[in-house]
């Protein structure tokens, strides 16, 4: 996840040689069924859970039994599902320009959420907080993470340089983990924009909150799919744009 | 386990609706999903496997490179190299031709085994290798002991059968391969007849190699499997798929099972393979063994009853598989099969069973050999029974 290198760093005009942590990116191709579907730039770790939560995620398999095998080579995801000739024909939409982030969910058949699950504001907050502990984080400042947790507490954290990516992971380990999404919630540390949001609303996660800001499509999904949205998250307040905190 | 519902998925006992098929140590029937798998591979995505970027390859690669897992977890293999084989007899003579022997080196083996386990050895003792082969106790099963007492300095490998193919004995694989592990002994096991039949773990058993038929656990003939602790032996075959790189001066054997499996493979049979150990688990390998076993005390106890017939090796179920066999006094057992064929349409094996020196040390000729599996009934062995009382009584 993270590398050494040798940089020049000015101060006040002052050069000098340095040795500075920097975190990894590689590229990633899926392959579905023998055809590639896309490459990521991903962070080299939880590559198996980044696969299936991506799967997941962008509704191209809706169980786990849809999946024969997973196959890591180096850079390539080899995904064979059950159906070895299904075609995994996926309409790119370009929802997101950060990180090039894609996503192929039809809005007009956005799921609902439906779960009782709230959380508490000290809940979200101590979420928040935990997300924004992580070491890779705190050391590279060059990645963002997702905190997957229920009521009991973190269930999973993962890093990674986008954080479509880190929250594609939480929820591929999650799925390994047979969890129940109904009954957790996200917290990320870069913006909820639609894309993330959609994601969630996948896998019927209820509830995402972040340290950063909120954009208008991701308050109209979380409107239409009754999803619970809640933006500048910190020890001393919140902002909820959809839904309800407890 | 409901052997009417496993039926089902047999097509034979569709097209022969008498047959009663105790042949399964020979060969076992084939139920349809694996049939299906093999036809799936045929029809839907044929291609060769490794070679090529097109879609088709890389399913056929997936599908190919899954088979090697699902095998493996089927033998409990966390680790190790699985080897898609022709068949066990492909596996041993794999192991036999690999080892780097030196004159004087030392294998044992035994009596009761198979000429697939015992012609690789003996064939070596033209190099200066000695082989000792050790007898079982009278009941047809090994004492490890002896192969304790066996073992010299230069003993290099013990091989050996996990259940007999010709009279059904379970053999202390478990025990032997500790007191090899202990010597310093690389130990090999023809599981051909047990790993049909019976849950086989080959990190418990702390084996060395573990070599199997597919034809016989439902899969397709022409699929075996070897499986190595470690990858220690020169491979058989040397061609395409199985090297990491050539040069008219050099070439570098490619790692894992790539290795060992020179040219295209049985790709569909591998599959249908995995299917079948797929199909095995869903059953269960305990309701299959509890199944096999109550039958097998039900033939053997009616059998001793019959007058004029002897039953071979340890009669207790739990030492044995579902191969059973049996003469009629003054009776040849090829007469006896075809009698059985003829008379009540079930299916049997007669003769030396590929273990001629065995009949020998038993003073035989030969045996009548009714072998079950999971879709055999209390029914057809009562049938049998009947029959056989019936022979002894007419002839």
């Amino acid at each position: 996840m993270i590398e050494e290198i040798t940089v020049i760093r000015m101060t006040d005009g002052e050069s000098s040689e340095a040795v500075e942590e920097v975190v990894e990116e590689m590229p990633l191709a899926l392959y579905v069924n023998g055809r590639w579907v896309q490459t990521a730039m991903i962070s080299p770790s939880m590559i198996k859970e980044f696969v299936i939560g991506h799967l997941f995620a962008e509704k191209v398999v809706k169980a786990c039994d849809e999946i024969e095998s997973i196959q890591i080579e180096e850079n390539i995801a080899k995904v064979l599902l059950k159906d070895p000739l299904g075609i995994v024909n996926l309409k790119k939409v370009v929802l997101s320009g950060c990180g090039g982030g894609s996503s192929f969910l039809d809005e007009s058949k956005l799921p609902r959420i439906n779960t009782e699950f709230t959380i508490d504001w000290r809940m979200a907050s101590e979420s928040m907080s935990r997300v924004l502990g992580s070491e890779i984080h705190r050391r590279t400042r060059g990645v963002h993470s997702v905190g997957l947790f229920n009521k009991e507490g973190e269930i999973v954290i993962a890093d990674d340089i986008g954080r479509h990516n880190a929250l594609d992971k939480v929820i591929g380990y999650a799925i390994g983990e047979n969890i129940d999404f109904k009954e957790t919630f996200v917290g990320v540390t870069g913006r909820i924009s639609s894309d993330m949001v959609l994601k969630c609303v996948a896998v019927e996660i209820p509830i995402i909150l972040s340290k950063g800001a909120v954009t208008s499509l991701a308050v109209e999904i979380g409107k239409i799919t009754g999803m619970t949205i809640i933006g500048f998250v910190s020890q001393h307040g919140m902002r909820i744009y959809t839904g309800r905190i407890s | 386990m409901n052997p009417e519902k496993i039926r089902a998925d047999f097509s034979i006992f569709s097209e022969h609706r008498d047959l009663i098929y105790m042949d399964s140590a020979s060969t076992s029937l084939t139920p349809e999903p694996v049939l299906d798998a093999i036809l799936e591979y045929y029809r839907s995505y044929n291609a060769n496997v490794g070679r090529g970027v097109h879609r088709l390859s890389q399913i056929a690669s997936a599908k190919y490179e899954n088979a090697h897992s699902t095998v493996a977890k089927f033998i409990n293999a966390g680790s190790g190299v699985i080897v898609f084989t022709k068949n066990t007899t492909e596996g041993i003579n794999t192991v036999a031709s690999g080892i780097k022997w030196q004159k004087g080196d030392k294998i044992i083996t035994s009596i009761l085994e198979h000429h697939s386990n015992l012609l690789p050895w003996l064939r070596l003792r033209k190099i200066g290798v000695e082989v000792e082969i050790i007898n079982p106790e009278t009941n047809g099963i090994l004492d490890p002991a002896d192969f304790e007492a066996a073992i010299t300095d230069r003993t290099k490998l013990v091989a050996l059968t996990h259940a007999s193919n010709a009279i059904g004995t379970i053999q202390p694989i478990e025990k032997i391969a500790r007191i090899c592990k202990d010597r310093g002994v690389l130990v090999l096991v023809d599981g051909a007849q047990s790993v049909p039949h019976l849950k086989v773990d080959v990190e418990a058993s702390g084996l060395d190699f573990l070599c199997f038929s597919g034809h016989k656990m439902l899969g397709p003939t022409g699929t075996g499997i070897l499986w190595m602790r470690e990858p220690v032996i020169e491979p058989l075959f040397l061609g395409g798929g199985m090297i990491e790189e050539v040069t008219l001066e050099h070439y570098e054997f490619a790692g894992g099972y790539e290795r060992f499996e020179g040219g295209t493979p049985n790709i569909g049979g591998a599959i249908g393979l995995a299917r079948a150990c797929e199909y095995l688990e869903e059953v269960g390998m305990d309701e299959v063994r509890s199944h096999e076993e109550r039958l097998t005390g039900q033939l053997i106890d009616g059998l001793r009853e019959i007058e004029r017939v002897e039953v071979y090796g340890d009669p207790d179920p739990e030492k044995r598989v579902g191969t059973v066999s049996f003469n009629i006094d003054g009776l040849n057992p090829h007469d006896v099969a075809h009698i059985l064929d003829e008379s009540s349409n079930i299916m049997v094996r007669s003769g030396h069973h590929c273990a001629s020196p065995l009949m020998a040390y038993m003073h035989i000729d030969g045996s009548v050999r009714a072998s079950l599996y999971l879709y055999n009934t209390e029914d057809e062995v009562e049938t049998l029974l009947a029959t056989v009382e019936r022979i002894t009584k007419v002839m």
